[in-house]
């Protein structure tokens, strides 16, 4: 019996249907880099208008402790900083360089120089073991390297442990539970090695004897490549869990590997362990091995398009989302990320940043007309948090925040398995959401 | 790039395709056996009983929507048929027609509709109808054609229910055969007296994952334990009158049971309890649709209460 977690979960058609494989986007002629692309303080430019930049200087510092640099995916000229919009229709204060015709070539050509160097999948195991701890997450740190999963928290902070605080396990998250996207899943199956050197390194960064990469059990090339390439130096294993949403959320996946569950509000680190995306420790491997900061990734691109369009791009960190190839299907809900817990666009300007893993084009409204609630439990059943979604959305409809706080809306990860099980089509989660903003204390 | 065809919305994006006027016809769908056993036992008294008992509730549901409330109507979520299909199997199928739109208005106007609804009812339509009935024409309600199975033989001839016999003493429980009982060759409510047609329409209902099995194995439970404890023979009990029809299409009725899975199997033990004790020791032969009703007045406290388990433990201190 395989494991996963325990209560809860849901099991949506998992839409799997994009190529493994990765393409290269051409870069683009513009990019635009808005100051915060992760979770903490906005970045801090160190250049200005007019500024010549060369592809992967750094362009902005991290201005505290949780916060992370921000370097040019392209050669080129500052052209402006200003708020640029951002795929919500948000403005937001962004670094905008634009290349010229010459730039952009010699651009191309040594980036195919480097990832021509990626494609053979031979192992340098002396790296880890030549560099100390520290320097690895300064050079974390120099990259800008944020949790790429999606929740972008910056990776030097969450390996940086404090003195006295053991882990004893390193999670790497690779389930993709999300339907739809495939960008995981094509990175272990390209680069399986250097994803394995990348947890290596980040087990070296913390001093965990003990790491285990997650996936779910759709994902057999990706669980085989990975088993090929892992080291026997080194305390490393793949598990197979089996498929259920949201297994890629952190408590559901801490305690669907190691059976412990996470007090509300706390960390995995108060069960000692640490998790990362399995994309995460490939740009790790990037930044340390290769020196490259985080300046690509990939995004799927995905959804009622046709299929030979339906496809994982490596793309520059700045390139607009709109230069991605897809023919944009009629009455569609283009949504950045995946279709559970991602947020539709109401722009396709704006541009792929550090946390896009994808873009999911829908077709349709979408959204049935919601019916009375018939009081069926299936979003009691659904909640992988033991919530009642039901009552919760229902405070946040009265705005009784009070007693939303006393049923533990705080816990509440917004997964939307409530709203995606209710068979009346009631918006639970929307209530859900202003029930927990508005009674955090 | 035309950004006018985009629509916003918030997520998830995707649904589960699952809808409530879906998991009413699988209820329906669930129903077939027990509404074919019913014809077949009773012949055209019990057609005439089905259609009057649906006409009835979704006429007094449309009447209500488009002149009283002048809302749309909601007649398309089925479950106004639904209702009348139950209310139906649990009458006699010799019951004046008069009557049987005199329950149907009950359940739909005053059970459901009178209370905001589908959804806002806190006692089951169907069961408030048939009690209703039952406590205004107590003889009629009682009064139960013998099953005359193929049609043919309709003597007319009435009588007692297994369970009113056994309740006066007439029958000791002990000597009944098990196997009429299952297969529904004995006297009672339309829906009641094939237990192998219910049990038919409880797998599908649990195949098609629109119940779950909490309540009804939990009211098996509690009506067993009560059994061997008054030394009464359970397999009789389980089989007769309306327990098995009541456990399995009225007590999981979603929007009078509990939310959680623990509060069902609470909901379904004391629903178990309750008949049996009114069974062994109430002046009523009958006890499912009064245990029902009672655990359906019970059920909001049961919420309450009875709260799923949280993923999390409580808040700790948490190091950082």
């Amino acid at each position: 019996m395989k494991h996963t977690f325990r209560k809860g979960g849901i099991h949506p058609d998992a839409h799997k249907t994009a190529s493994r494989r990765i393409l290269f986007q051409p870069l683009p002629l513009t990019a635009w880099l808005p100051l915060s692309q992760h979770i903490g303080a906005p970045s801090v430019p160190v250049v200005k208008k007019g500024d010549k930049v060369v592809r992967g200087q750094l362009i902005a510092e991290n201005s505290s402790f949780v916060s992370a640099g921000l370097h040019a995916p392209i050669s080129g000229t500052v052209s402006s900083i200003e708020p640029v919009v951002m795929p919500s229709g948000k403005p937001a204060q962004a670094i905008i360089i634009k290349a010229s015709d010459e730039e952009h070539a010699s651009d191309e050509a040594a980036r195919a120089a480097y990832w021509d160097t990626m494609i053979p999948n031979v192992t340098d195991r002396t790296l880890s073991e030549s560099l100390t701890s520290e320097e690895i997450v300064k050079r974390i740190l120099g990259a800008g390297i944020v949790g790429l999963g999606g929740a972008t928290f910056p990776s030097h902070v969450k390996l940086s442990l404090k003195p006295g605080i053991k882990a004893e396990i390193l999670i790497l998250n690779g389930c993709e539970c999300e339907p739809y996207l495939m960008c995981d899943d094509a990175l272990m199956c390209t680069w399986p090695a250097r994803i394995v050197e990348g947890v290596e390194l980040m087990m070296k960064a913390t001093g965990i004897p003990k790491a285990v990469i997650a996936l779910e059990d759709n994902k057999p090339e990706a669980a085989k490549a990975l088993r090929d390439a892992l080291d026997p130096a080194y305390d490393i294993s793949v598990m197979t869990l089996r498929t259920k949403y949201p297994q890629g959320g952190e408590k559901q996946l801490v305690e669907a590997v190691t059976g412990r569950r996470i007090a509300s509000g706390a960390l995995p680190l108060s069960v000692g362990a640490i998790v990362n995306n399995v994309a995460t420790a490939f740009a790790v491997w990037q930044a340390v091995a290769t020196g490259q900061p985080l300046i690509e990734r990939v995004v799927t691109v995905t959804g009622d398009i046709p299929a030979e369009q339906q496809c994982n791009y490596m793309t520059a960190i700045g390139t607009p989302l709109s230069e991605l190839p897809f023919t944009l299907p009629e009455e569609c809900r283009a949504i950045v990320g995946g279709p559970m817990m991602g947020r539709s666009a109401v722009r396709l300007d704006a541009p792929v940043m550090k946390g896009t893993s994808g873009l999911t084009l829908l077709k349709g409204k979408g959204r049935r007309q919601p019916q009375p609630c018939v009081r069926c439990g299936a979003c009691v059943d659904a909640c992988p948090m033991g919530l009642e979604p039901y009552l919760l959305s229902t405070y946040g409809r009265l705005r009784m925040f009070d007693e939303a706080r006393q049923a533990d809306v705080a816990d509440c990860l917004e997964c939307g398995a409530c709203s995606w099980s209710c068979p009346s089509s009631r918006p639970i989660l929307d209530y859900i959401r202003i029930a927990k903003q508005r009674s955090r204390k | 790039m035309n950004t006018n065809t985009m629509i916003f919305s918030p997520s998830p994006h995707l649904h589960t395709g699952r809808t409530t006027p879906g998991a009413m016809r699988h209820v329906l769908v669930a129903l077939i056996p027990s509404v074919a056993a019913a014809l077949y036992f009773f012949g055209l008294p019990a057609l005439e009983v089905l259609l009057v008992s649906i006409a009835a509730c979704v006429a007094t549901e449309w009447l209500i929507t488009r002149y009283m409330l002048r809302r749309p109507s909601t007649i398309a979520d089925c479950s106004a048929v639904l209702t009348g299909v139950l209310l139906a199997l649990n009458l006699p199928a010799n019951l004046p027609l008069w009557m049987v739109v005199a329950g149907s208005v009950m359940a739909i106007g005053i059970a459901k509709m009178a209370f905001g609804g589908l959804g806002c009812n806190i006692f089951n339509p169907a069961l408030v109808g048939r009690v209703f009935l039952l406590i205004s024409f107590p003889v009629a309600m009682t009064s139960w054609p013998l099953p005359s199975a193929g049609f043919g033989d309709a003597d007319g001839q009435t009588g007692a229910t297994l369970l009113s016999r056994i309740s006066e003493g007439a029958v000791d429980p002990a000597t009944v055969d098990s196997l009429q009982l299952f297969l529904g060759n004995i006297g009672g409510s339309m829906g009641e007296v094939s237990a192998l047609a219910i049990l038919i329409g409880f797998v599908y209902l649990l195949t098609v994952r629109v119940i779950k099995w909490h309540i009804p194995v939990a009211i098996a439970v509690g009506l067993v334990a009560v059994d061997l404890l008054a030394g009464y023979p359970p397999v009789v009990d389980l089989l007769s009158g309306g327990l098995l029809l009541g456990a399995v299409f009225m007590a999981t009725d979603y929007v009078t049971s509990p939310m959680t899975s623990r509060g069902m199997l609470l909901y379904g033990v004391l629903i178990g309890i309750i008949t049996a004790s009114i069974r062994r020791w109430g002046a009523y032969p009958e006890g499912m649709s009064f245990a029902i009703l009672i655990m359906n007045g019970a059920t909001p406290l049961i919420n309450r209460y009875i709260r799923p388990q949280r993923f999390s433990p409580r808040r700790k201190e948490v190091p950082a």
